[in-house]
């Protein structure tokens, strides 16, 4: 619930006050991280193996190399290259994608004695009908009347579809975690019966990048909007949840949750514990439009 | 059983003399105003034979015929004497008139003046009306919730934070009741203030152990807050003007000595000192809040008497008319008081209560988002006191409620596609039946026994899910969908709970006392943010979630010094919870048909010492308070199963009030207030994933590390008006809250920087202490009286 965070906040934030201290995480050892959410599209897939550090390290993640990575598709092996800093790719051949609808995948990934395992099946997306970009003044934090994006795709039919979409403005990424725009059916969440209509309103408006303190920016002519509509797992779309929810804890104040850890799908085929990350395979629609 | 229950009525009517008894009752009250007076000690000079007056002022007492003097006291009053012959049963009304020495004196105690040591009743809290007002205030507004947290044993997660917690206890274990009937959210602006209009409140306990059994349906308290009647002899006006209130508050006689009201109201002016800050489209921006209490009465005659009284009140926040979001309590109480003979004093209560909040989103019909919830009931109350003799009482009644939950009423339009998202409505019935005996059994102990015996029933009509098990901590799979009917059971619960308390008395200025009682709540609230927020909703025992259960043990020491001018008490508790609830991770509260598949059951376990020294008269009065305590949960699903602290765990708490009395109209008093840093979870490692740094709890625990103490000293300067009989008296209130600025922590969280993240370079993190209150906060408010 964005907008009630936004109240919240904004009531606290006239009397509350923040101070940066030093902390202790208490941080023992690393731990193995696969980043794998890749794509059917005929592009360059890739995935990436890291290792976790301290919460306060403010460093990029040590690669893992030399390891073994595959994806299977029934009885096809894809084997993923390892092209040094932990990133181990694949690239499709001419009409070639690693999975279709249905199909369902499996991430095999060794590292010196130990092995991973990961399943995953390739859910469908529904097509973007327009990007419309329209004049709005009822903005929290904005004064007059200025131009936004909205995104109109429709839910496929049937209870449980999950998306993740990713928006670019002038090809820049909208990667704040607060920007994280991730749809069940055609809302927030699960637990409700919308299902099988447009994206509620919100959720088309959350292409809109956002500033420093949350704050939708406004476009102007000329500007380059990109959404991207991403078929994610529940698995998945509960790892981003929490993902969303932990990394913007911080600024629910006093009405902040527990801390949580975002669960993967990925195993160590021994101890059968779960490993830091995720396997997702997408499917993906898009759409362009530009400021006019 | 035959023969527990033969000796429980041994136990009861043992001490019934069968000679020749007569009864002296009536109501106890204050000459000027006609409020009646809770509390009030009665006794008979010749005998030693005494009496408290009940909750609507009425006592009785029955000794053998003959001539006695009956003295009515009450702390602030004088005394009254009166001879009263006793060939028959009399009727005597007992009005007090205030004692004008110590009319401006604080007095930080009430009703008589070694109750602290004589009274049964242990692990009860009173404050009286005149001491919570010259307590240093936050923006100087009267707060009730807040000064009980003065009090040993109450403590809250944090400035600002709703509700509080008593002796270890969640705030949704606490019976909030505003004369008898339940207010679901008792904070006004999130926690800063209370619902309570001081002006129109005259009683203020506290049971946090030892609980009689004619309370009961929350695990760890009552706080019972009763309303005034009404100025019943003539019409007077209070009000004040404060930092975040003006209140108003105007009583008077209906018919002179027979009926009167009080209707008082307070209002918020946050939004109108807000307004030339809003720009054009954020014009009709609304933030303010108020709140409406009313009540009357009419005595039909000595024996009958009616009482109406309500509530209501109102946050309100919009923003332009894009986004909207208001929430309130509205109750509504009926009471009759019947006197069936000078010994059998009767209750019956009826009331309603809602607490209920909206909110709506979107300017464009074509987009719009409308949501309601609430909590709604309905209850009945008889109750009967039997006076039998001043050294045995019994009460017996029972409560039926009902419940109608409704937690989610959701419209959802989107590109003109009108979607109910609602929640299905949730019913239920709780009913009980109690019996409770006082008796004293020999000159030295005092005994007060008894059971509750209460009943749950979920019911239809609605949808009733099964979930199949799963790993704990993870959603469970919906695997059942069955339907119930309208008024069909679904689910019933029954629990027998005992109650018992006993004082000896070890000298005349000291006593033990001891208490167990068993409590059941079929009620929970669902909150999983650290301080509980206006759109947390209420949720029966279901199939799927159980009833909560306590077991509560209490001992303490109690001596008075000096003429009872100095009071010590301590106590040590242990209480015990079961199937308290918890939540999976990334729990999703709100708006979820099927939120039953996400709760956890887990046990608590709470247990302290508390201390508390009282100053009770003097120039220089006050007192202080220290508890030491710890309060655990255990989850399985949580903390890898082990025991963990709760969020509102406190090693120690310690405050310390004091009063000063300079001459008649100047006093100053002030509070300080120390506890140990609550715990909190920290993030250990973090890890990155699509650019996303990722906070990660490597050990999975919980409540594991501590933020750093709490600390505060408030100061307060009262001038109250010059004496005499004038028509209009003022009296103003300087304060300065946290005077040192103290940066006290609400929490310590861990951030992300707030900038846009940059391929290819690291996401930088930092921890930040968050305090709600960084300042000094200087406040001055004006009160006034007009008769």
């Amino acid at each position: 619930m964005k907008y009630l965070s936004i109240l919240f906040l904004l009531l606290f934030i006239f009397i509350s006050c923040e101070d940066v201290i030093d902390v202790d995480s208490g941080f023992e050892e690393s731990q193995i991280v696969i980043d794998a959410w890749i794509t059917n599209q005929s592009s360059t897939q890739i995935i990436t193996l890291t290792e976790s550090q301290d919460y306060f390290d403010n460093r990029l993640p040590t690669p893992i190399e030399n390891a073994l990575v595959t994806v299977t598709n029934g009885s096809v092996i894809h084997q993923f290259e390892d092209v040094g800093d932990g990133k181990y790719s694949w690239t499709p051949g001419m009409n070639q994608t690693i999975g279709d609808v249905g199909n369902t995948m499996v991430l095999n990934v060794a590292v010196g004695e130990k092995s991973y395992i990961a399943q995953t099946e390739i859910d469908p997306v529904p097509e973007i009908d327009s990007i419309k970009i329209f004049f709005e003044d009822q903005v929290i934090g904005v004064d007059e009347e200025e131009l936004f994006a909205e995104l109109y795709a429709r839910d496929l039919p049937g209870v449980g579809n999950t998306y993740w979409v990713k928006s670019y403005k002038n090809d820049t990424l909208l990667n704040r975690p607060l920007e994280l725009n991730l749809i069940y059916d055609a809302t927030f969440e699960a637990g409700t019966n919308l299902d099988g209509v447009t994206f509620i309103r919100p959720l088309r408006f959350a292409v809109n990048a956002l500033d420093d303190n949350g704050i939708p920016q406004s476009l102007n002519l000329g500007d380059k909007v990109r959404c991207e509509i991403y078929s994610i797992s529940y698995e998945a779309f509960q790892f981003l949840q929490i993902v969303k929810e932990q990394a913007t804890n911080g600024d629910s104040g006093i009405f902040a949750r527990p801390i949580a850890n975002s669960k993967g799908n990925i195993y160590n085929i021994s101890t059968e514990e779960r490993v830091l990350g995720i396997f997702n395979v997408a499917e993906m629609s898009a759409m362009e439009k530009i400021v006019e | 059983m035959k023969k527990i229950l033969l000796s429980i009525l041994l136990l009861a009517f043992g001490t019934v003399s069968f000679g020749q008894d007569y009864t002296v009752s009536g109501y106890i009250r204050d000459l000027s105003n006609g409020e009646t007076l809770i509390g009030a000690f009665i006794f008979l000079s010749e005998n030693g034979a005494s009496t408290v007056s009940n909750e609507y002022g009425f006592y009785s007492i029955s000794v053998a015929q003959g001539t006695y003097v009956l003295n009515g006291t009450y702390i602030g009053y004088q005394d009254k004497l009166e001879t009263i012959v006793l060939d028959h049963n009399v009727t005597y009304n007992i009005d007090l008139g205030v004692d004008n020495n110590t009319l401006d004196e604080v007095v930080v105690t009430a009703e008589e003046v070694d109750r602290n040591v004589k009274s049964l009743q242990m692990s009860v809290n009173k404050l009286d009306m005149k001491t919570i007002q010259k307590l240093p205030t936050l923006l100087g507004e009267t707060e009730i919730l807040r000064s009980i947290q003065l009090l040993p044993g109450v403590t809250s997660v944090g400035e600002g934070a709703a509700g509080f917690n008593v002796r270890g206890g969640s705030i949704d274990q606490n019976l909030v009741l505003l004369d008898e009937s339940p207010v679901y959210n008792s904070s006004h602006l999130f926690g800063f203030f209370s619902v309570f209009n001081p002006d129109a409140v005259k009683d203020v306990k506290l049971y946090k152990g030892g609980i009689p059994a004619r309370y009961g349906g929350r695990l760890s308290s009552i706080l019972d807050v009763r309303m005034k009647e009404g100025n019943s002899k003539q019409f007077e006006i209070n009000g004040g003007i404060g930092t975040i209130f003006s209140r108003l508050a105007i009583e008077a006689p209906i018919v002179k000595d027979k009926s009167s009201f009080i209707i008082a109201g307070r209002r918020s002016y946050a939004d109108v000192l807000a307004k030339p800050f809003l720009n054009d489209g954020l014009k009709d921006s609304k933030l303010n809040f108020y709140d409406l209490t009313v009540k009357t009465n009419y005595k039909f005659s000595e024996k009958d008497q009616l009482f109406l009284s309500g509530y209501f009140g109102r946050d309100n926040f919009a923003f332009g008319q894009s986004a909207g979001f208001n929430w309130g309590n509205k109750t509504g109480t009926l009471r009759w008081n019947h006197l069936f003979s000078e010994k059998l004093f009767a209750n019956l209560t009826s009331y309603y209560s809602n607490y209920d909040y909206q909110l709506n989103f979107g300017d464009k019909e074509e987009d719009t988002f409308d949501w309601n919830a609430r909590i709604k009931n309905y209850s009945l109350k008889p109750e009967f006191s039997f006076f039998v003799t001043p050294k045995n009482t019994i009460r017996f009644g029972g409560q039926s409620i009902y419940y109608i939950f409704e937690p989610a009423n959701a419209v959802s339009v989107s590109d003109n596609i009108k979607v109910d998202i609602s929640t299905s409505k949730q019913f239920a019935i709780e009913s009980n039946l109690f019996v409770e005996n006082e008796v004293n059994l020999w000159e030295k102990v005092d005994i007060n026994y008894g059971i509750r015996f209460s009943h749950f029933a979920y019911l239809g009509a609605r949808n009733v899910y099964h979930f199949g098990e799963t790993p704990r901590g993870d959603i469970r799979p919906l695997t059942d969908v069955t339907k119930a009917d309208k008024g069909e059971v679904i689910s019933n619960y029954n629990n027998f709970e005992p109650r018992l308390s006993i004082k000896v008395n070890l000298d005349n200025n000291s006593s033990v006392k001891a208490s167990y009682n068993r409590t059941a709540q079929y009620i929970h609230l669902l909150s999983n943010s650290t301080a509980s927020t206006p759109v947390d909703i209420w949720t029966p025992a279901t199939n799927n979630i159980k009833p909560s259960m306590a077991d509560q043990l209490a001992i303490g020491y109690f001596r008075n010094f000096e003429d009872n001018i100095y009071e010590f008490s301590s106590e040590v508790y242990y209480k015990k919870m079961n199937d308290l609830i918890d939540y999976i991770d990334g729990a999703d509260l709100i708006l979820n048909e099927l939120v039953e598949g996400q709760i956890l059951d887990g046990q608590g376990r709470a247990y302290g010492l508390e201390l508390m020294a009282k100053k009770t008269k003097g120039k220089f009065s006050g007192w202080l308070s220290y508890t030491l305590a710890r309060s655990e949960r255990q989850v399985v699903g949580i903390n890898n199963d082990n025991w963990y602290p709760s969020r509102f765990d406190q090693t120690h708490n310690l405050s310390i009030t004091t009063f000063y009395e300079l001459n008649k109209r100047i006093s100053f008093s002030a509070n300080f207030v120390y506890n140990t840093g609550t715990p909190t979870t920290f993030a250990n490692s973090g890890y990155y994933q699509q650019g996303y740094f990722i906070p990660n709890n490597d050990n999975n625990s919980r409540n594991n590390v501590r933020i750093p103490d709490y600390h505060r000293l408030d100061l307060s300067v009262t001038i109250d008006p010059k004496p005499g009989n004038r028509k209009w008296k003022g009296q103003w209130i300087i304060g300065i809250y946290n005077i040192y600025s103290r940066k006290n922590p609400f929490t310590i969280f861990f951030r992300q920087n707030n900038e846009r993240p940059v391929l290819n370079q690291p996401v930088n993190t930092e921890a930040i202490r968050m305090s709600v209150i960084g300042n000094f906060i200087p406040s001055i408010s004006y009160n006034f009286t007009f008769k």
